[in-house]
């Protein structure tokens, strides 16, 4: 055992030497010690944390100035749970400031280089998790999906990640973007299907302290990994899914499509129409739940404190560290909560999402899975959309469905910065992970 | 000439129910006694990534036996918590949750009754000294709210006093800190006025007596009571504008997203009996009111009312329980489950029968009393006690004594002075052990003084 632990404070200090040279700034900070001695399935594992969710002592700053100094004074769920299970936490990983951009650009701590295609965006918002296991700093990462954060860095960076199903991984120590959409989700390298498979065992399950975990159930990713079977299987691809998509990405997918097909899967072509509305209804909600989370921000308990004579100035003075997205979520997020106008955004929003959820859990009903692109378009040079933040918003279309939904989805490489997107019925991240294995056993490479 | 204006009057009653624990965190609620920020964690200091954990639920059966006993109609789709926006000081989440009604409707006093809620508490700000005091923060709330339907103060005040002793006879309140509350009040021509933050029922009385006079007295000069929120100084008795304005503040209320709606019609609630329909039989039978409610306010003090009526009458019970044996509970300061405990029921309904009918003087009764509360078994002294009265002689015999030992007090009597007698009553009593009824001590004395 003492040789082991030798071992593993050797490969930390060795990948934390990496993580410093590295030019990609996947890290906001990194640890000191390999911490903990647990052993468990996961002894040894170096994991990367999103630096919006909390270890405790460590700085959490959300990728924004107004929390540059904060430590956290708690360790959320998944982390005590993977560090209980014997994972080294290596650093907390880079981000778009809360979790607010899909390129990796938001950071109040630099943008986030992609490792698979140097000068493109590496993707956000779990940008530095996604490409610190790109570029092999650490096994996995642990980042967060509210609308395809974690699903698109792992396209863009050509590593495979899972936004598993709302409530079933607890969400206690993660800041909140938008409380009903989101959740931890992890990201590996391809061909680490198993150990993201150990992850997800680990740290998904009821936890008392996150009641939309009240009726979860473990994960049995481990078990399940190589029960996946492709004949058989009913396959729904929603082909207006498709029109939003560039022909690079259009040609791509069709070819993993046919991979599935070769192996005796039915592909069923459908309509999904309710994706005309998904774009609005994730937006206004999630702007509107952003704008309650982030009112307590005001520098007075915790962050960085505001100048001013009055609490009113050293509020407005502590919030004006926000960064300009941030701030744009905010306004708009009050703006459409408010009672005169909640009527005619924030309600009609609800109950967009409704529509789009059944819509989507029938399909998902009637079929095994649901395919798509995860990205409709691949990873664009750094700079190129960042002062056209609707442009930005829409990249996000064949993601934020699943978040709608609640229900799992994951993303694994179909082409350089290309992502090929499962989505599963609720409960059905075991399948998403297996039918990722069964791509990997089968020699499946783009 | 003043205008006779007619009042409308709402109350908003927030009760700290008792409970361990915080509304939606596992810390202790007790803000009075400890230490400023120490029963606190991530959850009521609102740490980024912390969530809130299911409503508290002591606070919610709370809430459902208030709202069963008031004849609420108990909310039959789940129940959410929500979120009210403000930035303040003693806000750690620049949130508040508050939440939908668990219930609606019903009446207390008569008066129409709105709804009640669960909340949290705020911290305490100390603006003097711009510090914070969390321990507060995320303490358990009801809110009771009432129609704007009271006419007066004298109203606002029946109206508390019978939510107090609801809130006591379910023994759910925190008796150091019970509430506090809002109210509001206009009068004819004039807008609605809320006072803020009064934390006892006197105040809630003085304050609503001084806005009548303040905006009669605006409204008598011509001049307009304008829509505003004060708050009440306790002190100075007076009320004042709030340095904060919030009357045109919009709050934001969204559902918590963090926070499952709970199905309130489901939960499994106590039948503890309705106290105001005990309180309204007691009276009826012929108890005194003031010392009904002081029984009320206690479910062993009914117990020991009920056990106590049955061996005697209702005056006499109310008042042997009201004074006597509360009496011998405060001083000792005892709860009144004690009379409750190990056979003591049974002694003291013996000793209350045996008073009320005579067969036992004033001053054994409580001799006897004070024993049991000494924790002596007086089953035996009590028979030998019991119906042992000094005979004519000796009650005539003593008399004379009296009288002729203190001619001076003899002889104001017999100058009119009749008030007297009772001090010679007293001293026939001591001489007599306590053995005789008062009665016929005045009968023996007055023979003598002719």
């Amino acid at each position: 055992m003492a040789g082991d632990r030798e071992g593993i404070r050797r490969r930390f200090e060795e990948r934390l030497l990496l993580s410093r040279k590295s030019s990609g700034n996947s890290f906001i900070t990194l640890a000191s010690t390999p911490g903990g001695t647990a052993s468990g399935q996961l002894s040894g594992k170096l994991a990367g944390i999103k630096d919006n969710i909390a270890v405790k002592g460590m700085r959490m700053t959300c990728g924004s100035r107004i929390l540059e100094n904060y430590m956290a004074p708690y360790d959320a769920t998944v982390v005590e749970r993977l560090t209980h299970s014997g994972a080294v936490v290596l650093g907390k990983n880079n981000m778009d400031e809360f979790a607010c951009g899909s390129s990796g650009e938001n950071s109040a701590f630099g943008a986030t280089g992609n490792p698979l295609l140097p000068g493109t965006v590496s993707g956000g918002s779990s940008s530095g998790s996604a490409a610190s296991v790109g570029e092999g700093l650490v096994d996995f990462s642990i980042g967060s999906d509210t609308g395809g954060s974690i699903r698109c860095p792992a396209a863009y960076c050509g590593v495979i990640g899972l936004k598993p199903t709302y409530g079933r991984v607890s969400r206690y120590g993660l800041a909140d973007l938008s409380m009903s959409l989101e959740g931890p989700a992890p990201v590996a390298a391809w061909g680490g299907e198993e150990l993201l498979a150990s992850v997800m065992d680990c740290i998904s399950g009821f936890d008392r302290r996150d009641q939309s975990t009240a009726s979860a159930r473990k994960t049995e990713c481990v078990r399940q990994l190589d029960s996946f079977d492709p004949s058989g299987l009913n396959i729904a691809v929603p082909e207006n899914a498709l029109l939003h998509c560039t022909p690079q990405v259009v040609a791509a997918f069709e070819h993993a499509l046919s991979f599935m097909g070769d192996a005796g899967a039915t592909v069923e072509r459908v309509q999904l129409k309710s994706l005309d509305v998904a774009l609005s209804a994730y937006y206004l909600i999630m702007y509107s739940e952003f704008a309650s989370a982030m009112q307590r921000y005001d520098g007075l308990k915790f962050g960085t404190r505001g100048e001013g004579y009055t609490v009113e100035e050293s509020i407005l003075n502590a919030r004006s560290l926000l960064g300009p997205e941030v701030r744009r979520r905010i306004m708009i997020g009050t703006y459409v909560t408010s009672a005169e106008t909640r009527g005619a955004w924030y309600e009609r929003a609800l109950a967009a999402r409704d529509h789009v959820s059944s819509e989507l859990n029938d399909m998902l009903k009637s079929h095994d899975l649901l395919a798509m692109p995860t990205m409709p378009s691949a990873p664009y040079r750094l700079g190129e959309r960042i002062n056209d933040p609707l442009l930005m918003y829409a990249s996000d279309i064949l993601t934020v469905p699943a978040n709608l939904a609640g229900v799992p989805a994951g993303s694994m490489p179909m082409g350089p910065g290309l992502g090929f997107q499962l989505v599963a019925p609720r409960n059905g991240d075991e399948s998403i992970l297996a039918a990722f294995r069964y791509f990997n056993r089968r020699g499946w490479h783009w | 000439m003043a205008l006779v204006a007619a009042q409308k009057i709402g109350l908003e009653i927030h009760i700290y129910p008792r409970t361990q624990c915080k509304m939606f965190c596992a810390c202790s609620s007790d803000f009075l006694h400890a230490e400023a920020n120490t029963n606190v964690c991530p959850v009521c200091t609102g740490q980024p990534g912390s969530k809130p954990m299911s409503p508290n639920m002591a606070c919610v059966v709370a809430g459902l036996q208030m709202a069963r006993t008031l004849s609420m109609d108990i909310s039959a789709s789940p129940v959410s918590t929500l979120r009210k926006h403000y930035f303040y000081p003693d806000l750690p989440s620049n949130y508040q949750r508050t939440a939908e009604p668990l219930a609606t409707g019903g009446k207390l006093q008569g008066f129409e009754l709105r709804e009640i809620h669960w909340e949290e508490d705020p911290g305490q700000y100390d603006m003097a000294k711009g510090v914070v005091d969390l321990n507060r923060s995320g303490v358990p709330l009801l809110e009771l709210v009432t129609e704007p339907v009271l006419r007066n103060p004298s109203d606002a005040k029946a109206v508390l006093n019978d939510t107090l002793l609801l809130l006591q006879y379910l023994e759910i309140v925190r008796e150091e800190a019970p509430f506090k509350v809002d109210t509001n009040i206009s009068l004819e021509g004039g807008e609605r006025v809320e006072v803020k933050n009064i934390n006892s029922i006197s105040g809630v009385v003085r304050a609503l007596e001084f806005e009548f006079e303040r905006q009669s007295d605006l409204l008598d000069r011509g001049l307009p009571v304008q829509q505003e929120t004060r708050h009440f100084d306790e002190i100075k008795m007076k009320t004042y504008p709030m340095r904060f304005k919030e009357t045109a503040e919009d709050y934001r209320y969204m559902r918590d997203p963090d926070i499952i709606p709970l199905n309130v019609g489901e939960i499994a609630v106590p039948d503890l009996g309705n106290p105001f329909t005990i309180l309204e039989s007691m009276c009826a039978s012929g108890a005194r009111e003031e010392d009904a409610r002081a029984i009320v306010s206690n479910r062993d003090l009914v117990f020991a009312y009920n056990r106590v009526a049955s061996g005697s009458n209702p005056l006499f019970a109310s008042h042997f329980v009201a004074r006597d044996l509360r009496g011998e509970l405060n001083f000792r300061k005892m709860p009144p489950s004690f009379v409750a405990g190990e056979g003591r029921m049974t002694q003291i309904a013996a000793i209350a029968a045996a008073w009320s009918s005579g067969r036992l003087s004033n001053q054994s009764s409580t001799s006897l009393l004070r024993s049991v509360f000494e924790g002596r078994d007086v089953s035996a002294e009590l028979r030998t006690t019991e119906g042992v009265f000094a005979d004519e002689a000796s009650l005539d015999r003593v008399a004379a004594e009296v009288i002729s030992s203190n001619p001076d007090v003899a002889e104001r009597y017999r100058k009119g002075s009749t008030e007297v007698i009772n001090y010679l009553v007293g001293l026939c009593m001591k001489k007599l052990e306590g053995k005789a009824r008062a009665r016929d001590v005045v009968v023996a004395l007055r023979r003598r003084l002719g």
